[in-house]
């Protein structure tokens, strides 16, 4: 009875153990499976598996970005890259054609696209978070999943004349009064980074932030104004008929540096090196009371049917590492590692740059998981008023 | 039995008689493949507008709290784009207004491009203008450059403290004069930059014709006492209609397409068309939007079309081209003739070598617009270059990436080339040779639609096409496969207008004398139109030289010179990316010279300078 009940219990365990297995195989597809293999290899490790894998293909990456077609990459590991250059909508469109008809496309993704990172790619199983553990802890925990590889800022930056003029603005307010007109801004019909920006302002947060700030500068309560849903609508509604849009951040830069004293414009400061010269503040530096910047998350993801899976892996550790980012960004300012452990260079520093956290008390960080749950009615009722600007 | 055996003998013979003509079989094969070509982009459009994707879906049930799925059929995108559901100043500002705009932009750059590119193909061909090589050769850079090129050197002369940020432009440095905002952002000067870019469309269009135009035609007029004016509007107008019409039709086309130029001018002074609002609903989750208004674009382009194809068909034939040679007669402009030259420099060296000059300047500053400080060093360091954000492995000339990406896209112009060019003088041929036919007019229309999508949204739909079709994706075969049929517009416009110059006498001589259909191709037709036909092998190479959004999707940043130029320009390193832009129009100019040494042809010498 005894041999009996323990080769019952055997056969159990056996049979368990097969159970679940087979659940496991059926559940983690190939490329979730790699993950959580990969998740805590060591670079070398990883580096070998991804050589075996990939042979002399090549890793297909989309970026809204082309920085991160480095050469660096293949130098230091020997695997090839492609890097196609998709915008943020055509790389979810792509996603829905490949992923969603099991198509090879790319491995890996990167994308600044909250709204659709969170709704549709996450929301539909197109893309797999790898988080390598080696940098799991200098990670903030929001950053995790979907990763922020790297954040990029925008400030409201202003010709001083040459020393001229200090504090020009000390409260966000201002930029909708008439004597601000012609702040140039990249157009959030033309980029979603702004948009989302002016909708991540209508969360309730900063509409007591603003609430606050129009206190501070008109000395009394804000009184809610009928045509508005509330305060944030009030202020990006009169913001945007009071600014000019210009496509480029390098037109806006130097359309500043080389305007009249009191010039102003929204763009990132990675710009700022290219103009520099002593006619150019950056408003936060100076403290603004509401905010004077923005910053947005470039978000990078393995796609969910990603032939090299291994090599997908090895190019997200690389890209969150500090030779990876140095060789994307270099000594640029305007752009910052979801790595915190990452410092800035001292060139960067040197060019007025500060390090995320600085610009993260000053600035309105993107809200993704906010945008994703009011993006329709503000996109619409946003972009109908810069389509209606006169 | 009989009478049934009978009858599939005549079909038979019918069918023998009917493919032994080279021009219906060319019919017949070209009307196959376009159909293949052109039916698929329309039907993906229009299912895409009507069936919801996972966003629309998702955009649709958050803000009319619907429960649409994805795959549902809807027409919540027309509602909301055209008929106001979601407000009407929604409708109003992202379809109506932009539509407007659309339409009176157009209509004023074709004016423009029409008057002034015939007017200068006229002084070339038929006028004793001095400086003739010189103002027909500089007078196609304008179309070879990027259209932004021109848009960018209007900001920098006419900006001024008054508008925007202040920054002062040339005129304002110079003269002190500042003009209003209408004239630097707004319809004003898309409409002057548009027109100034398509000209050279109207240029070697219409100029092809006036240069191949029998003199005598003219000369009988002169010797029946017709005055000037009346030997213009009756014999020169009347001739050069098709290519008048043409030129219209193609820029029209592209001014409704057109992006660059209304977001670097027409934005900034609030003035928004179709395509800047295409492309703003194409980047929001709105894309079944996008699609409508690619609808539109296409519709509106086949009205035009149809409105050509109509005046093609009822005008009485025009041979211009007998066969017979004859001396042309010089207008001579008398004491006009050196201020009219003058006037037609200095407007060309604005609009075609200032915005050379100024890349090559950008190329050299070692800090982006400090003309102060200029340096060889982007273009001839071979060691890596590392100053002022600037990070770069080596200088353009040396720089192994860069010629890469030339050669990429070199190879891929040529390949496009010779297909589209090729291509273009049969559909011509057989065309012509079937002129009254519904086919031929099918033929004709469908060579002519890849023109009135968008390059965006065409290349959007070939990412699609190749999404399915695996074996193309990321190839160089599907880069050919879109190019051509991206430029075959420009051969088959081409391509029709010469054969419709050439009289039947002249390949009915060649027939009579046994001469086989190859010959009387390569031997007797070609050479005779052979600027003409050049300028439909030209064309498409230098649109394929310099395009970027069509290709943008379908390959990576290092494949094509362009890309590559957009890779750097989003760097901020405008030193190299201005090298780049340089780098293109010498090649296309490099191309033009050899060609016209080699075969007498050349761009500009379709018109005849």
């Amino acid at each position: 009875m005894k041999k009996i009940v323990t080769v019952l219990l055997a056969l159990l365990i056996v049979f368990s153990a097969t159970f679940a297995l087979c659940a496991c195989t059926e559940k983690d597809t190939q490329v979730q499976a790699v993950i959580k293999e990969a998740q805590d290899m060591t670079w070398d490790e990883l580096l070998a598996k991804a050589r075996e894998e990939i042979g002399d293909n090549e890793l297909s990456i989309y970026g809204t970005t082309s920085r991160v077609n480095e050469d660096s990459f293949t130098a230091k590991t020997g695997i090839k890259v492609k890097v196609s250059q998709p915008n943020d909508s055509q790389i979810f469109e792509l996603l829905k054609n490949e992923v969603g008809g099991n198509v090879y496309g790319a491995d890996v993704i990167l994308t600044t696209d909250s709204f659709n990172m969170v709704n549709n790619a996450m929301g539909n199983g197109w893309v797999e978070n790898y988080l390598p553990s080696v940098y799991k802890n200098n990670i903030a925990e929001g950053d995790r999943d979907p990763l922020v590889c790297f954040y990029y800022n925008r400030a409201f930056v202003y010709n001083n004349g040459n020393g001229e003029i200090d504090h020009y603005i000390s409260n966000v307010w201002q930029l909708t009064e008439d004597a601000y007109k012609g702040c140039e801004v990249k157009s959030p019909l033309d980029e979603k980074c702004t948009m989302n920006f002016l909708i991540t302002l209508t969360s309730p947060a900063w509409q007591q932030k603003l609430a606050d700030a129009y206190k501070k500068q008109y000395n009394k309560d804000y009184v809610k104004n009928d045509k508005y849903e509330n305060i944030s609508l009030e202020w990006i509604d009169k913001f945007i008929a009071n600014c000019t849009f210009v496509n480029k951040d390098g037109t806006i830069a130097s359309d500043v540096k080389n305007g009249k004293a009191g010039s102003l414009g929204f763009f990132t400061i990675s710009k700022f090196r290219s103009v520099k010269g002593p006619d150019l503040t950056i408003c936060a530096h100076e403290d603004v009371e509401g905010f004077s910047g923005m910053l947005f998350p470039m978000y990078i993801m393995l796609t969910a049917n990603a032939k090299y899976p291994y090599a997908a892996c090895l190019y997200v550790n690389y890209l969150m590492g500090t030779e990876g980012y140095q060789a994307v960004f270099g000594n640029e300012a305007g752009a910052y590692s979801g790595n915190s452990s990452i410092p800035l260079t001292e060139t960067a520093l040197e060019d007025g740059d500060k390090p995320l956290n600085y610009w993260q008390s000053r600035f309105v960080v993107e809200d993704g998981q906010y945008i994703s749950t009011v993006y329709a009615k503000y996109y619409t009722m946003i972009s109908e008023w810069c389509a209606s600007k006169k | 039995m009989k009478k049934t055996n009978f009858n599939a003998k005549k079909t038979a013979n019918l069918l023998k008689s009917y493919f032994s003509k080279p021009s219906n079989v060319l019919l017949i094969f070209f009307a196959v493949a376009l159909l293949l070509c052109t039916v698929y982009p329309i039907y993906a459009l229009l299912s895409s507008s009507v069936q919801m994707d996972a966003m629309d879906s998702l955009m649709y049930n958050q803000l009319f709290g619907s429960a649409l799925k994805k795959g549902d059929l809807s027409f919540n995108n027309y509602a909301m784009l055209l008929f106001g559901k979601y407000s009407r100043a929604y409708s109003v500002s992202f379809f109506w207004r932009p539509l407007w705009n659309s339409l009176r932009l157009s209509v004023y750059s074709s004016l423009i491009a029409v008057v002034f590119g015939g007017s200068v193909a006229w002084f070339i061909t038929r006028s004793n203008i001095k400086c003739k090589k010189f103002i027909s050769a500089v007078f196609v850079f304008p179309y070879i450059m990027p259209s932004w090129t021109l848009a960018l050197v209007w900001k920098n002369v006419f900006a001024n403290s008054q508008v925007g940020t202040g920054v002062v432009g040339m005129l304002e440095s110079l003269t002190g004069i500042c003009v209003p905002q209408w004239f630097v952002y707004g319809i004003f000067p898309c409409s002057i930059v548009m027109g100034l870019h398509y000209a050279p469309f109207a240029y070697i269009l219409i100029g092809g014709i006036l240069r191949n135009m029998e003199a005598n035609l003219e000369e009988a007029a002169v010797i029946l006492k017709a005055s000037r004016f009346k030997i213009l509007r009756r014999i020169t107008l009347p001739i050069v209609m098709p290519a008048l019409f043409s030129t219209v039709l193609l820029v029209f086309s592209s001014s409704m397409a057109s992006y660059a130029v209304p977001l670097f001018i027409g934005s900034p002074g609030n003035f928004y068309v179709m395509s800047t609002m295409l492309s703003s609903l194409y980047n929001s989750s709105y894309s079944g939007q996008a699609y409508i208004m690619t609808l539109v674009l296409v519709l509106l382009g086949v009205g035009l079309l149809g409105l050509n194809q109509w005046f093609t068909g009822r005008r009485k034939s025009f041979t211009t081209v007998t066969g017979k040679s004859g001396q042309v007669s010089y207008v001579k402009l008398g004491k006009a003739n050196w201020p009219i030259t003058i006037l037609m420099i200095v407007v060309l060296t604005m609009v075609a070598i200032f915005p050379i000059i100024s890349f090559a300047l950008e190329s050299m500053c070692r800090i982006q617009g400090d003309y102060s400080d200029l340096t060889l060093n982007y273009w001839f360091s071979r060691t890596e270059i590392n100053e002022y954000n600037v990070r770069v492995e080596s200088g353009i000339l040396f720089n192994p990436t860069i010629w890469k990406a030339l050669w990429g896209s070199i190879k891929l112009s040529v390949v496009v080339a010779l297909i589209v060019g090729t291509c273009g003088i049969l559909i011509g041929y057989a065309v012509v040779h079937n002129r009254n036919s519904k086919l031929a007019h099918l033929v004709s229309n469908l060579a002519f639609f890849p023109y009135l999508v968008p390059s965006m949204a065409f290349g959007a739909i070939f990412l699609a096409v190749s999404s399915k079709l695996t074996f193309l994706r990321g190839t160089f075969s599907l880069l050919v496969i879109v190019g051509a049929i991206k430029y075959l517009p420009f051969a088959s416009r081409s391509g029709t207008n010469s054969m419709m110059q050439l009289s039947g006498e002249i390949e009915e001589a060649a027939i009579i004398v046994n001469t086989p259909w190859i010959k009387r191709m390569t031997r007797v037709l070609f050479p005779i139109q052979k600027s003409g036909f050049i300028s439909g092998y030209l064309l498409p190479f230098v649109s394929c030289m310099r395009e970027l959004s069509l290709f943008i999707l379908l390959t990576s940043s290092g494949t094509l010179i362009t890309t590559l130029l957009s890779y750097w320009d989003e760097r901020g390193v405008t030193q190299i990316s201005n090298g780049i832009n340089l780098l293109i129009i010498a090649i296309v100019l490099l191309v033009n010279f050899v060609t016209n040494k080699l075969t007498g042809a050349s761009i500009d010498k379709g018109v005849g300078g």
